[in-house]
């Protein structure tokens, strides 16, 4: 099959994963098992596309806008189907909106054959972007918790609350430490393209940016008083996220802007 | 007092604080040198020299954060030093525990990386490399292959340079590619691929009518006097090669002629007929030197806190296995 089919094939690929994870809206309400079995089917048609992308650029599929906000969307679904034993509706709606906010994102962008760029060509790219988006899929986690929290009928000590509190520490531990591998393996791939394993550059700090502030919030815990404020820093967490990976493709001048 | 102080900066609501404050301080700094570029030209790479050689109060976030910095480095190290302590005296003897001690070290040594690298990073140096020798230093670099591959529309795909570099009478051999850089000093020196494909490497001149190849810089021998073909331009009117010649004679002054490529510009140099035949041309890359000191010490750093993660990682999947 030629590049110009596999493309055509993983664009009908994202049409057919859109539409399963459209009825996934009504499934979201419904019972654990009928989730899953929804969620995994769009999942592996998600996959198949892009497997169809890889193979038509003979490459990881991370090339341009539509390959990106596609696999964070696919991350975001990931870690809903790894949480998939959450009863909370608030934490669900609110971790597969932002998924499928990405979802529909993709759909205004080219969706066409794009090659990489060399610099893209390394073992780092293909290392640092997907771990990367694994751990922003965790924060919006959190972030999702912090919404069910903030609007759930019960605050206080209750095991509804203790079960967010606890995907909201999760979600800023396992994404710090991906993170933090996740920029060795972006200072690498900045060493050997630009030179320079940290640069003034605003893509770059604002990873430093979310390093610095997921850091801090995983000691919250020293601090006792701090501690219920867990709920409101994962809110802040999720919009220095949003300008990291969104704000710093579109708004500002970038090394990143591919 | 200094009880007080040392309390202070070992108190983990400080480093809390300061956590905070510095990812605050870096956001108000990209938000400034993206709205008011103007007071950043001339910033590059991981540089930190240049908040210091150009003081400005627009700068003030950076004075701050470096500040923050640290106070946040001094923290962590006393926090660390604190909890290992307390753990040693506790006879604490799984390592796995240590794992987050030891990432703190590796933060510790990144914080000095940068601030190593962003004063003594050299900025970037140009540099062409062709077929013949190109002197560099001690250094003598020359490029002995050149494969490229295109993608089906014709973009670049890969680039492979194979570069010989000669330090006195050894000769070595590394592959210069995007993404792969030459390195030497443990990184500390690095070549990166900026540009590629033919450079000039010398002209044919013909000489009342007999071809002969010159390097630039060079000279030849014209009716006894030293020519040396001092430089080749492009004509800004015309758009054609030009090559400078300079003739030296004993006890004359030296004589400047310009020919300019084509039999009908040919020049009368030293009483002989010389026309600009034509340009040899070699595979050539183009290269950019990056020196940084800091880069063994940031691999330090990596190593450090690639043990810490794969401690703590353990730790964590026995807590996940301990929970099943």
């Amino acid at each position: 099959m030629d590049a110009n089919s596999l493309i055509n094939l993983s664009i009908l690929g994202y049409w057919v994963s859109f539409a399963v994870y459209t009825s996934f809206w009504y499934f979201l309400l419904g019972e654990r098992s009928a989730r899953s079995k929804v969620l995994i089917l769009g999942l592996v048609l998600q996959f198949l596309s892009l497997i169809c992308r890889g193979m038509a650029i003979e490459y990881l599929p991370l090339t341009n806008k539509f390959e990106s906000f596609y696999a964070f969307s696919a991350a975001a679904f990931l870690v809903l189907l790894w949480t998939n034993k959450v009863e909370s509706l608030l934490y669900r709606l609110t971790l597969f909106g932002v998924g499928y906010g990405f979802l529909f994102a993709a759909a205004f962008w080219p969706k066409g054959l794009s090659y990489p760029p060399p610099l893209m060509l390394t073992i780092w790219y293909v290392l640092h972007v997907p771990l990367s988006f694994m751990c922003y899929a965790l924060w919006t986690s959190s972030l999702a918790a912090a919404v069910a929290y903030f609007l759930s009928s019960e605050r206080g000590g209750g095991p509804a609350t203790q079960e967010m509190m606890e995907l909201i520490d999760n979600g800023f531990m396992y994404g710090l430490l991906g993170f933090s591998i996740s920029m060795l393996f972006g200072g690498f791939w900045g060493y050997v393209a630009w030179g320079d394993y940290f640069l003034w550059d605003a893509k770059v700090v604002w990873s430093v940016i979310l390093w610095l502030f997921y850091s801090a919030c995983i000691h919250v815990d020293h601090w006792p008083a701090l501690k219920g404020y867990k709920p409101h820093l994962a809110v802040a967490g999720f919009l220095i996220l949003f300008v990291t990976y969104v704000g710093t493709s579109f708004f500002v001048s970038s090394s990143h802007r591919f | 007092m200094l009880t007080v102080i040392y309390d202070t900066l070992k108190s983990k609501k400080l480093g809390i604080i300061v956590g905070f404050a510095t990812a605050g301080l870096l956001i108000v700094g990209s938000l400034q040198m993206n709205f008011y570029p103007a007071s950043y030209t001339g910033l590059a790479g991981g540089d930190i020299r240049f908040f210091f050689d150009k003081p400005s109060l627009a700068h003030w976030w950076f004075y701050l954060l470096f500040l923050g910095l640290a106070i946040y480095g001094i923290n962590a190290f006393l926090c660390t030093l604190d909890g290992v302590l307390a753990r040693l005296r506790a006879g604490a003897t799984n390592l796995t525990l240590y794992g987050g001690s030891i990432c703190h070290l590796a933060f510790l040594i990144t914080l000095l990386a940068h601030l190593m690298g962003g004063l003594y990073a050299s900025p970037e140096k140009s540099l062409t490399i062709g077929e013949s020798p190109t002197p560099f230093g001690d250094l003598e670099l020359r490029v002995a292959g050149l494969e490229t591959t295109e993608y089906p529309n014709g973009m670049p795909k890969e680039v492979r340079a194979l570069v010989k570099i000669k330090k006195g009478d050894k000769e070595t051999e590394q592959i210069l590619g995007y993404n792969q850089p030459v390195t030497l000093g443990l990184g500390v020196k690095e070549f990166l691929l900026r540009n590629y494909g033919e450079a000039p490497q010398g002209v044919i001149l013909k000489v009342d009518g007999k071809p002969q190849q010159v390097a630039v810089k060079e000279s030849l021998s014209i009716n006894g006097a030293r020519v040396q073909v001092a430089g080749l331009f492009m004509h800004p009117n015309l758009q054609r090669p030009v090559v400078r010649l300079i003739a030296n004679k004993e006890g004359e002054q030296p004589r400047q002629v310009y020919v300019t490529l084509g039999e009908a510009s040919n020049k009368v140099v030293e009483g002989a007929q010389v026309f600009f035949e034509d340009i040899k041309v070699s595979k050539a890359v183009a290269v950019g030197l990056k020196e940084n000191p800091s880069v063994p010490v940031a691999l330090g750093a990596v190593l450090l806190f690639c043990v810490g993660v794969a401690l703590v990682i353990v730790r964590l999947i026995k807590r996940i296995a301990h929970q099943f």
